[in-house]
């Protein structure tokens, strides 16, 4: 039979109108506090490990680092595909909910597309430094040479990468920007210093909310999410190329670009989770980010890890039926060959752990959420280390095995490349709304 | 700075500030219907409806998107053909050099053909909204980006209209406020930190309501006000229509309305207490009834058409 | 190197001839018309024109002004330029090699004055025109920053004037008091010196002359003395010989004359219409030579003795006392009578008694007058140590007034000297650099060095080779001729335009050669050589025997041996050689001991461990390496490291390696039984540019038995993986030239000389040994070598072992993967199988692929192919995503983690202006973060292309060849034009042997390998294949 549901509310507690917005402009209006500075100073610290090493880097040279003769990726890329994958949930959280009209995404897609812009800042840190001459990194450009013909190569996946990166940055920012507009207004009309009442006033370009406005607005939003959702899947599924289309064992696959997608979906919804409980818990945000956000969540990662898991299967079943020896020794090579340890860290941190989800308890169990979304980021993170390393290191000629273990500068940029991105998201929540009025206006009384 | 108000300081109006955007679809749809010409409305959230309420067609920015899109598949092409096959053919891997290495080129296009498209729509929707970076907004009342709705009266564009009718409408409507722009503007940035809601001077009689009227309780405030509009014999009338129109339920026969998704537990109570307790009252409703009921009940205007009740208790009626 | 030194650029600067140095005072060679500028009469009332030169004049002076900002270096275009140099140009001269005494021909490459690179002479055949890493690396002795810039006195800072360092000589040498003078040479091959110290003689009467080698042959010279009344080292020809036995010579490493003795072998190697040679060898050590054996055996060389004994009773028709596995040593003598006369028997050992076995052995076989040649002997490293031993011993006993070291370092290498050479009042020693002898002398003559001077050379009785000058002396040095000469009173003032040194060499080849000298340097080198005979022999086998079966074995011995490059450690400060891997244990850098993987076992040591080695009461702390291949109980240090360098060096080369020639003795005794070791530390790591030594039974090297290629050429190679479609038409590259390569497996010894000559060729950085820890060295071109083992007779075979596709072992089955080795060790519970290994060598270096994978992938099109099928690296337009290197299936790429020049963390030839001067000014030096790899040297390609355009001809058939090819002694690297139908390429392309690495993935390289052929009996195994 046919059961109208009643849902659980989105926003609780009886909130009006005017409580939407003191609520969310508070912090943005009060003085930082002590957590909120504790949390900042310790990122900013990491940052300055992110200049120091990087400096040195350049100044040194990659040597430096431990990549060698037959591993010359190891960190750099790991951490890139890390970062560009965390990426992915925000865009995709605003876009694709979106479109399926989830209203669940309008509490959290603020802060979700903010980490996805900050998550591409540190990604793009590493294709750029762990080139050799970083500054004439720009020649990945197509720009005109002053002495005759000299071009980009079009078949290089690394230069659909400088497209790809650049675009999905350009376009999640403009995403993001115009979905702040009335939000800054908003705060721009509560302003009462004249600082702040100009700087958001510029930043807010004179929106008023007019019925007209709000008409496009609404159609740009949508077609904005529109584009971006083939982006997101674009993007990843380029990165993915960079290994697919080589000729190595264990990156050559068919099968990378869905199942990165997947893996970056799973682990950005990882990434997301790890924050707003966080930012939940510090702001006393347990009004807008209920648990039935976090249980909506939960489920897309049950999903997309069980999805990313088959992989892991389909890949290894597909190299075992291959029948071709270099396919094969490099899969058992990564079960069994000196990296097992990463392989099998990865297998439970993406495999096994999610499944937790098929239980209630665990799907709405803040602290037991957090403590799984942290994995799962472990676990990606393995995912692209097992992918980039363990197929390099043992390739076709015996000759050129190694080893490689990341030194201490890789390390530190990789540490670093936190600090960056907390720096950017504490400066975030204090200057900007994390959570989109606007949009929880809409919904705060669609039950009665 | 550009100062983007001044496209309204020639203008005197009449703001109709409301805290609910169901009623201001409803203001905005009476108005229109008594030939009142609205200048726009103003809202801190998207209100849905509200463009088709006050008239608007829907924005050709789509087709724009579509050409910049268009604009950027071709430039990445072109981009990349004229690189890697015009000016600067090269022997790379053994791939082909000339048209053949298109497959290569996808990549690119696909990505060009999306950047165009977002910045080519976000300039255009800035242009058409005249938005710009350090412009000067045009508020009509400094709340309405936080928690009011303004519907806005050029009072120029209506002269068969006395203010006092135009006001009298409003208040109906449940409008919280009745405010003169430059009055409301300036008053409301003065005493902004009270947060307490301008008074509107210009009529006497509306002062009586707008003193006892604050933030709070609006709700019920408001159902007041439209109880003494809505006078004995019209409730009458529209009662017996309903019960002609629906019948009478058997005593003691009660369906759980509740089951009917936009019913809650107070308005099942709202609806027995006007006579209907049974889907099969619920599946008989007509256009009429509706609007009466909602009149009465004071119940978001074309709700009951969006959320298909008639369906829904049909479906009810035969599980 | 501090900048003051001032390096002539061009010869007139050297000659400073006038208008050099006129030239040199003003700013500009042609003055500037200012006079006429300024003489203008009316220029106080300056009109427009005026206005506008001076305007325009002290504009330019202004700027000119502004450019010396930069740091003044002195590059003087030639004001005058030389007959036949030409900028750009390079020049060859016929000379002679320096790093073995006894000389070897071959061709230096000189640009603009500067000799950049050795090149084999390939006009004299009989040397086999090749040459290995050492000979190559030598060059770089010559800017060697420590060299001396004059004569030193004990305790001086600074050099001294010739005149006044003669005269203190003289007075020395006067008064020794009617002591003798001892005259210090390497073993003489030099004519010149022999007529210099002859004439010197004439004023010294009391002089002796004592010839001294770090590496003695005595063994060899004295059996000789005893059967053939000549105390030589005769000359070998492996070309004759269709069978080989080798008692631990590693003839193709280290033993004698390796560079002769490669080529003579490898024309025997190449299986022609299904013959090729045979080859034993029985050895404890895994020395290349073994690893290119066709059956190798390993045994105890403290019973090498015995073996001979058991051979030359085979050969006798007697039952062997003593047996080798598989009943080699019968197999060997079958083989051997079946080819009398045509074949060879050589043992490494220092012992009288087993040459003189082996000297009746090969008389036995009448090797004499075919492979073996003593009538046109060797003359080279046939010193006898009881010579330099007694020279010692009077010295000891203050016999002598004053000794002269010519040209050689015992103090190095003879620790029994040093004290003894102590107690002589006046040392003089003629050397280049401060090495360990010059440091214990009262005075230093400062030498030419070899490049510097004339000689003539008579490595081999009746072959003479010519060395000229092929650069003006870098410092103020004066040749040990005319020093000796000068001291004898002689007058060595230049005459008619001419060095006193070249005067002299030409009186010399006149009196005892005679004939067109000019001709005579010019093509290098002249042989008249007297025909073959069979020397009568006059020794007893039987005596020997009986010396022999008086021996006692013990459980263990160290072995003193030669490492390829290394060698006798005389140029130990040349890092090319360092940084050369070891052939077969793959390791730069250090000298170690090597164990064999049963001891290892035993003892529960393993790779690193730091051992404290015991021998003739010497003891040396040094870190150990598992060589598998090693027999039981035999272990080996190499010889020629610890030397002492001077403190100017702080590069990897300080401090490298142990020393122990002390252990060697007096007696020169490179087996000593019964050392003593034990472990003491751990933890050292090895350079090693190769750590994985199975091949993983993968299909990359293709061998075959000599019977299964017999019945088809195409044996190992039958099967071909089937190559892709691919989705587009591949470019057409048959238009013009299309370059390839072809690396014969079969006649590759590996030895390593190609890696050095590339490194020179194309400017390739040293790293040194923590680089190379990192897995970071530059080598365009590597040798990958590969280690499979035999699985011997033994009871437990039925035990079945997955391998790979589920076969199980049989005996003389070939394990190939390191897990099956794991397995069989645990199963068997014994390592001893790691004694009886198959070895393959493979060079690798970039395949040129016509789709080549890195290509592709590069996003700023830094590397592509060009229409000549070359895989192009564009320095200068890479920005280091290292996105190629990752992508090249054959990891042949290389990257500038640092930058390796003008970089004192690298401190080596790339660091300072002398050794700068080696650069090869045709290849870019690569900045930091760039890739770099091999480019078919494209230099030499290029300028070949250009010659042909400039003489408006076609290019010849293999007109050029490419450094590597060029310096192979046994020739199995051949570069061709594969569009030219008559070059020797595109026949090798066709040959049923060749074949492509991963041909499978479809890269569609421009190198082919040939099948390597093993003239074994049983049929190889398949399965690793």
């Amino acid at each position: 039979m046919y059961q109208a549901e009643i849902r659980q509310p989105l926003v609780t507690g009886g909130k009006t109108y005017s409580d939407v917005t003191e609520d969310i402009c508070r912090p943005i209006e009060n003085k930082p506090t002590s957590s909120w500075w504790l949390g900042f100073t310790i990122a900013a610290i990491c940052l300055f490990v992110l200049v120091g090493t990087l400096a040195w880097t350049v100044w040194e040279g990659l040597g430096t680092w431990n990549v060698n003769k037959s591993v010359m990726w190891g960190w750099d890329i790991t951490n890139f595909v890390f970062w560009v994958g965390i990426g992915h949930a925000g865009t995709l959280i605003s876009a694709i909910l979106l479109l399926f009209r989830q209203k669940w995404r309008m509490s959290i897609n603020r802060s979700a597309e903010a980490m996805t812009i900050f998550a591409v800042f540190c990604a793009a840190i590493f294709p750029l430094f762990h080139m050799g001459r970083v500054w004439l990194a720009f020649w990945a450009l197509p720009i005109p040479n002053a002495f005759g013909s000299l071009w980009v190569n079009f078949n290089s996946p690394l230069l659909w990468d400088v497209f790809a990166i650049s675009t999905y940055l350009s376009v999640s920012l403009v995403f993001w920007y115009l979905g702040l507009i009335p939000d800054i207004a908003t705060v721009r009309d509560r302003a009462t210093t004249k600082a702040r009442k100009f700087w958001y006033g510029f930043f807010a370009m004179g929106w008023n909310g007019s019925a007209k406005s709000w008409g496009r607005y609404e159609v740009v939003a949508l077609i904005l999410a529109g584009i971006s959702t083939p982006l997101v899947l674009s993007v990843h599924t380029i990165v993915s190329m960079d290994f697919a289309t080589s000729v190595i064992p264990g990156w050559h696959t068919t099968i990378f670009p869905p199942y990165f997608v997947a893996g970056a979906i799973f682990s950005g919804f990882g990434m997301v989770l790890t924050l707003l409980l966080i930012a939940r818990h510090v702001m006393n945000y347990q009004d807008y980010i209920t648990t039935e956000h976090l249980e909506a969540m939960t489920k897309v990662i049950l999903l997309t890890g069980s999805i990313v898991g088959l992989a892991y299967i389909t890949e290894f079943v597909i190299a075992a039926y291959s029948g071709y020896e270099y396919e094969q020794y490099a899969f058992a090579n990564r079960m069994f060959g000196p990296y097992a340890w990463a392989y099998w860290t990865m297998m439970f941190c993406n495999l096994v752990a999610p499944q937790v989800f098929w239980s209630k308890w665990a799907r709405t169990t803040p602290w037991f959420i957090f403590i799984i979304s942290i994995v799962v980021n472990i676990g990606m993170w393995f995912e692209r280390f097992v992918i980039i390393v363990t197929s390099l290191h043992r390739d076709f000629l015996p000759s050129s095995w190694v080893m490689y273990h990341a030194s201490w500068v890789e390390v530190g940029i990789f540490l670093g490349t936190f600090g960056l991105f907390f720096t950017c998201f504490f400066l975030f929540a204090k200057f900007l709304p994390v959570i989109n009025m606007s949009e929880v206006k809409t919904i705060i009384k669609d039950k009665e | 700075m550009i100062d983007k108000s001044i496209l309204l300081d020639n203008k005197k109006f009449t703001l109709g500030v409301f805290d609910d955007s169901d009623k201001l679809i409803h203001a905005v749809e009476t108005l229109r219907k008594k030939g009142i010409k609205i200048f726009d409305c103003y809202t801190p959230f998207p209100v849905h409806n509200l463009d088709k309420a006050l008239g608007y067609e829907r924005t050709n920015l789509t087709i724009g998107a579509f050409l910049c899109g268009m604009l950027g598949s071709l430039s990445g092409f072109s981009l990349a053909y004229y690189m890697n096959v015009v000016d600067w053919p090269m022997i790379v891997g053994g791939k082909p050099n000339d048209l053949g290495m298109f497959t290569s080129f996808i990549p690119i296009i696909f990505e060009l053909t999306i950047l165009f498209t977002a910045f080519g729509m976000v300039i255009m929707f800035f242009a058409r909204s005249r938005m710009i970076h350090g412009i000067k907004e045009d508020l009509l009342n400094v709340r309405q980006t936080n928690d009011k709705l303004v519907l806005a009266i050029d009072n120029a564009e209506n002269v068969d209209f006395t203010n006092a009718d135009i006001i009298s409408l409003l208040k109906n409507e449940g409008a919280v406020e009745i405010q003169n722009n430059s009055e409301a503007f300036n008053t409301s940035h003065s005493d902004f930190s009270a947060s307490k809601p301008p008074v509107a001077q210009l009529v006497d009689n509306a002062s009586t309501i707008t003193k006892e009227s604050t933030t709070e309780n609006t709700e019920i405030k408001t159902e007041v006000e439209t109880k003494k509009v809505l006078s004995a014999e019209e409730k009458g009338l529209k009662l017996d229509l309903i019960k002609n129109i629906l019948g009478e339920a058997a005593e003691g026969v009660k369906d759980d309305l509740k089951l009917i998704s936009g019913v809650g537990p107070k308005y099942e109570e709202t609806l027995n207490g006007i006579g209907i307790f049974t889907f099969e009252q619920v599946s008989k409703m007509t256009p009429a009834t509706i609007e009466a009921i909602e009149e009465i009940t004071n119940y978001f205007p074309g709700r009951i058409e969006r959320d298909d009740w008639i369906g829904q208790a049909k479906k009810l009626m035969n599980k | 190197m501090n900048s003051s030194n001032k390096y002539w650029k061009g010869i007139d600067e050297l000659q400073e001839s006038q208008d050099f140095v006129t030239s040199n005072v003003n700013e500009f060679a042609e003055g500037l018309p200012l006079e006429k500028i300024f003489s203008n009469d009316d220029s106080t009332r300056a009109n427009r024109r005026d206005f506008l030169k001076y305007f325009g004049f002290s504009l330019g002076a202004v700027t000119l002004a502004a450019c010396n900002k930069t740091p003044v270096q002195n590059a003087i275009p030639y004001i005058v330029k030389p007959d036949n140099v030409t900028p750009g140009v390079p020049l060859y001269y016929a000379s002679s090699s320096i790093s073995n005494g006894e000389g070897f021909p071959l061709l230096v490459k000189v640009r603009e004055g500067r000799p950049i690179k050795f090149e084999p002479n390939k006009e004299a055949t009989y040397f086999g025109g090749g040459l290995d890493g050492l000979a190559h690396s030598s060059i770089l002795s010559l800017y060697d920053t420590n060299r001396l810039r004059g004569p030193m006195k004990a305790g001086d800072k600074s050099p001294q004037k010739w005149a006044d360092f003669d005269k203190e000589v003289v007075t020395a040498l006067n008064n020794v008091g009617g002591k003798s003078i001892a005259i210090v040479t390497p073993t003489n091959t030099s004519l010149v010196l022999d007529q210099a110290i002859a004439d010197f003689k004439t004023k010294y009467a009391n002089t002796e002359t004592v010839a001294y080698e770090p590496i003695s042959y005595s063994g060899i010279t004295r059996a000789n003395q005893k059967a053939f009344g000549k105390a030589v080292i005769p000359a070998y020809d492996f070309s004759k010989a269709e069978v080989i036995v080798s008692f631990g010579a590693d003839f193709l490493g280290t033993w004698i004359s390796p560079m002769k003795f490669q080529s003579d072998y490898a024309k025997n190697r190449v299986p022609k219409d299904g013959k090729m040679s045979k080859h034993y060898q029985f050895e404890s050590l895994m020395s290349l030579t073994g690893a290119n054996a066709d059956s190798r055996l390993p045994m105890k060389m403290s019973k090498v003795g015995n073996y001979l004994e058991a051979l030359y009773a085979a050969l006798n028709g007697n039952k062997p006392k003593i047996e080798l596995a598989g009943n080699a040593i019968q197999q060997a003598a079958n083989d051997l009578l079946n080819a009398k006369g045509r074949s060879l028997v050589v043992c490494g050992s220092n012992d009288e008694n087993d040459q003189m076995l082996v000297n009746s052995i090969n008389i036995m076989l009448g090797n004499y007058g075919s492979a073996i040649d003593i009538t046109n002997h060797y003359k080279g490293q046939s010193a006898d140590e009881n010579e330099f031993n007694a020279f010692v011993s009077k010295a000891k006993s203050g016999a002598y007034g004053a000794v002269i070291f010519v040209g050689c370092n015992p103090l190095y290498s003879s620790a029994s000297a040093l004290e003894a050479v102590a107690k002589i009042p006046t040392r003089i020693t003629t050397a280049i650099t401060m090495d360990e002898t010059a440091t214990q002398s009262t005075h230093v003559a400062t030498d030419l060095h070899p490049l510097e001077s004339w000689d003539i050379k008579q490595p081999y009785a009746g072959r003479y080779i010519f060395a000229q000058p092929t650069i003006s002396p870098v410092f103020e040095g004066r040749a040990s001729v005319s020093s000796l000469l000068a001291w004898a009173g002689g007058d060595i003032a230049d005459k008619d335009g001419f060095t006193h040194q070249y005067n002299y060499t030409k009186n010399v080849f006149a009196s005892q050669i005679g004939g067109d000298f000019n001709a005579a340097v010019e093509k290098g080198f002249i042989e008249n050589v007297l025909a073959l005979t069979v020397p009568s022999f006059s020794g007893n086998a039987n005596e020997s025997i009986a010396a022999i079966s008086s021996r006692k074995a013990a459980d263990n011995e160290l072995i003193l041996y030669q490492k390829v490059g290394v060698r006798d450690g005389s140029f130990g400060n040349t890092p090319w050689v360092h940084e050369m891997p070891d052939p077969v244990s793959k390791v730069t850098w250090d000298n170690y001991l090597s164990v064999s993987m049963p001891d290892a076992k035993a003892n529960k040591w393993e790779d690193g461990d730091i051992m404290k080695v015991t021998a003739n009461t010497v003891t040396v702390e040094i870190p150990m390496l598992i060589q598998p291949g090693q027999a039981k109980g035999t272990y080996g240090i190499a010889l020629g490291y610890g030397r002492e360098l001077p403190e100017t060096v702080k590069n990897d080369l300080k401090d490298l390696g142990v020393n122990v020639y002390p252990m060697a003795g007096t007696s020169a005794n490179y087996v000593i039984a019964g050392a003593k070791i034990e472990k003491v530390g751990s933890g050292h790591e090895f350079a090693q540019t190769q750590t994985h030594y199975s091949i993983e039974g993968r299909d990359i090297v293709r061998e075959a038995s000599l019977n299964a290629y017999k019945n088809d050429k195409k044996a190992g190679n039958s099967f071909h993986k089937p190559q892709p479609i691919s989705l587009w038409s591949s470019h057409d590259y048959s238009k013009g030239h299309h370059w390839g390569m072809s690396i014969d497996l079969n006649s590759c010894t590996g030895c390593s000389a190609c890696i050095v000559s590339c490194s020179i060729e194309n400017n390739v950085p040293i790293v040194g040994r923590d680089e190379i820890r990192r897995r970071r060295e530059m080598h365009w071109l590597r040798i990958d070598r590969y280690y499979s083992f035999e699985v011997p007779e033994s009871k437990d075979l039925e035990m079945s072992i997955v391998n790979g596709g589920d076969q199980s072992l049989q005996a003389g089955d070939y394990i190939t993967q390191e897990k099956v080795m794991e397995e069989y060790s645990s199963v068997t519970n014994s390592s001893d199988y790691y004694q009886n290994v198959k070895v393959i060598h493979q060079p690798m270096l970039c395949q040129h692929c016509d789709n080549a994978p890195c290509e592709t992938v590069c996003p700023v099109l830094a590397t592509t192919h060009s229409s000549e099928g070359l895989n192009q690296m564009t320095y200068n337009r890479c920005i280091g995503t290292k996105y190629c290197g990752n992508n090249c299936p054959y990891k042949v790429r290389r990257f500038n983690w640092f930058r390796y020049n003008e970089n004192e963390k690298f401190d080596y030839h790339f660091a300072n202006d002398l050794g700068k001067m080696v650069i090869n000014p045709d290849v870019t030096v690569r900045s930091r973060g760039v890739m770099e790899k091999c480019s078919f040297c494209v230099q030499r390609v290029q300028s070949a292309k250009l010659t042909a355009k400039r003489e408006n001809r076609k290019m010849e058939t293999d007109e050029f060849t490419v450094a590597c090819a060029q310096t192979c002694p046994s020739n199995a690297i051949v570069f061709g034009d594969m569009n030219d139908p008559n070059s020797e390429i595109s026949k090798l392309y066709k040959d049923e042997r060749a074949y492509h690495v991963i041909e499978e993935i479809g890269t569609r390289p421009s190198i082919k390998y040939l099948t390597k052929i093993r003239n074994k009996q049983e049929s190889t195994n398949q399965k690793a294949h």
